[in-house]
């Protein structure tokens, strides 16, 4: 049965998304009509784990010093791998099709021979490394692999991911674009289904992130609806599954337009210290998170006062 | 002997344990991981309580030391002896998948690139031209040597992998046990029966052969299948492999029960028990210590490969609070 939302509920999740935006974001963002804007530069956009980020202050912030290495890189690489096996499989296959796992070391071998298939930074990236810093790439990502296949446990003719795109869209009148990466779909009798693999082990995590695949996957041109999006952890071995209703859009919406005004507003942003301000990067000016982990006062630099306005919070990289 | 060989020589007793038996350990799991935490007073919307490998580690050979907040611990700079375990682990993954190490601590420094680890670069760095930069170039030679002779050569068809996250998640997610597993081998999607490998660069431990039934337990409840053997695997010998049933997952989870206990009690006050020895070197109360003394002989030197471990991991639970 379909239950994902019809082209009219897309019409009115567009009108309810642009709607919530206008009203936390006034003129802040506007796009000129016929403008170029990268929103990476000069606009907001916003993915699934900022939604689904708990400390408003972190996600006001969002990092701007983004590097790639391993731990960054190895979920792509890895589709790249699973995507090899696909096209390696035998032309005449007469049953579904499943990964096997020992042939991923093969995998590598072709894909890190060629790099049409890559995103071109990654591969300019893993070009630069040495042999050593590349075999341990390899290693990282037949472990991702791995994983992303034991997630899906018996299922047959998985469709992985293009790490060179992600689902997108750019609301209209805004350099604010929405991304959601999803690491593979199926086709299930007239319905797909997408699934995330992450590492998140919190459920109202996974559950924004799944909302927010939904939010931006009912926006894509599709033969099919999706009707569901699973979020797997490989760490685990768990796996949810979430209907995509009016409910859980809707959910995304309101994240969405939530997240919007803490990057307008950050100093609005309410923190939450976790055990997680460890690795924050704003713990150096956050007193909540100095107090939470036992440490002395904030250190001197930059005070969270910078008002944004109407410019954008700041550069943030586009992994590609 | 080579992993591949002992590989081959594999006497896997019987089937593993069954899913039912799995399915039944975690729901006991749960329901003592619950009632540890309610007795505990531990809110249902507070962090988790983590628990790890080396939290329990050190829980056995100090309380007081496994209970000190590493916000308190000097800045105690990584010696060779800890980073020594992480250039093995290198290594080894290394040579799963390319067969070989040709220059040790350019291979280790490309590696530590890849990875962004910048701490341990800084390391090589500050020892580079220095008598303890010479000697820990040397035992690289030797770590690389003997990684890639005794760990190429693996067919493919064990689909091996190297530092394989796993958690396990108890009590509504209040209690997470996480790590990563050295090598993993085999299991229920490939052909051969799964095997779980620790590697350990340090001298024998009792504590390892704990690790490896722990990551044997989070396999199992990751799977819902138990790996046939679990393993540690030190600098030329062969691995030393105990076949898995459902009673060394029933230890392991007796041992974490047993560990989270007395963390919880720490955490809310009781007075930790304490035990001087090898690893008073880098604890981070020893100045405060009345009995610190590193010279004291002990039942287990620790390996400070541990130590490396434990901060990291710690790194990602010092926020407990409720």
């Amino acid at each position: 049965m379909v239950t994902q939302p019809l082209p009219g509920r897309v019409e009115r999740t567009a009108e309810r998304l642009s709607g919530g935006l206008d009203a936390v974001l006034g003129d802040a963002y506007r796009k000129p009509p016929g403008a170029s804007v990268n929103p990476y530069r000069d606009g907001l956009v916003i993915g699934s784990y900022d939604i689904a980020e708990r400390c408003g202050r972190r996600a006001a912030r969002p990092a701007d010093d983004y590097e790639e290495r391993v731990l960054t890189a190895r979920r792509r690489v890895g589709l790249l791998l699973l995507r090899d096996l696909w096209d390696s499989a035998p032309a005449d296959r007469t049953r579904p099709w499943r990964a096997d796992p020992a042939d991923l070391v093969l995998a590598a071998k072709r894909v890190f021979s060629y790099g049409d298939r890559w995103p071109d930074r990654l591969w300019g990236w893993s070009q630069s490394l040495e042999p050593a810093g590349r075999a341990a790439l390899v290693a990282a990502s037949i472990t991702w692999a791995d994983g992303a296949v034991r997630s899906v446990g018996s299922a047959r003719d998985i469709t992985w991911s293009d790490p060179r795109s992600s689902l997108r869209r750019d609301v209209p009148g805004r350099s604010v674009r929405l991304a959601a990466a999803v690491d593979a779909t199926r086709r299930v009798g007239d319905d797909d289904r997408l699934l995330i693999v992450s590492p998140v082990l919190d459920p109202s995590a996974r559950r924004l992130m799944a909302a927010h695949a939904a939010l931006v996957g009912s926006f894509e041109q599709r033969r099919h609806p999706v009707a569901r999006v699973s979020v797997a952890s490989t760490n685990s071995g768990d796996i949810e599954h979430f209907v995509v209703d009016s409910e859980l859009v809707d959910l995304a919406v309101d994240r969405v337009v939530e997240h919007a005004a803490l990057r307008l507003r950050p100093d609005d942003a309410a923190p939450r210290p976790s055990s997680a301000c460890r690795h924050c990067h704003v713990l150096d000016s956050c007193e909540e998170g100095r107090i939470h982990l036992g440490l002395p006062g904030p250190l001197s630099g930059p005070a969270l006062t910078d008002s944004v306005g109407t410019q954008p919070a700041g550069e943030t990289q586009e992994p590609t | 002997m080579r992993v591949s060989d002992w590989l081959s020589g594999l006497d896997v007793p019987g089937p593993p344990v069954c899913p039912d038996e799995v399915d039944d350990l975690r729901r006991a799991l749960d329901v003592e991981a619950a009632r540890l935490l309610d007795a505990a007073g531990v809110a249902a919307d507070a962090d988790p309580v983590q628990m790890s490998k080396s939290r329990l580690a050190h829980l056995d050979r100090c309380e007081r030391s496994a209970a000190a907040p590493s916000t308190l611990r000097p800045t105690e700079p990584v010696s060779p002896a800890m980073l020594a375990g992480r250039a093995l682990d290198h290594f080894v993954a290394q040579v799963l998948v390319s067969d070989r190490v040709l220059e040790p601590m350019r291979d280790l420094r490309a590696a530590f690139v890849a990875h962004g680890d910048d701490e341990s670069l800084a390391c090589l760095d500050e020892w580079d031209g220095s008598d303890e930069g010479t000697a820990f170039a040397l035992r690289l030679e030797r770590l690389g040597a003997v990684a890639a002779e005794q760990w190429s050569g693996i067919d493919r068809i064990w689909a091996a992998r190297s530092q394989v996250p796993v958690a396990a998640v108890f009590a509504d997610g209040r209690l997470r046990v996480s790590g990563s597993v050295d090598v993993e081998l085999g299991g229920p999607h490939s052909l051969r029966p799964g095997v779980v490998v620790e590697v350990k660069s340090g001298r024998p431990s009792s504590h390892h052969r704990h690790e490896a039934y722990l990551y044997g337990l989070q396999v199992a409840l990751r799977d819902r299948v138990a790996p046939a053997v679990v393993a540690q695997w030190y600098p030329n010998s062969a691995p030393a492999g105990v076949p898995v049933s459902i009673g060394t997952l029933e230890a392991a989870a007796a041992r974490l029960m047993h560990g989270l206990q007395r963390w919880l009690e720490l955490l809310v006050g009781e007075e930790p028990s304490v035990s001087p020895g090898a690893w008073c070197e880098w604890c981070a109360v020893r100045d405060s210590c009345p009995v610190a003394d590193p010279s004291a002989p002990a039942r287990d030197r620790g390996d400070p490969g541990d130590e490396l471990d434990h901060r990291r991991e710690a790194e990602g639970d010092e926020g407990e609070r409720w």
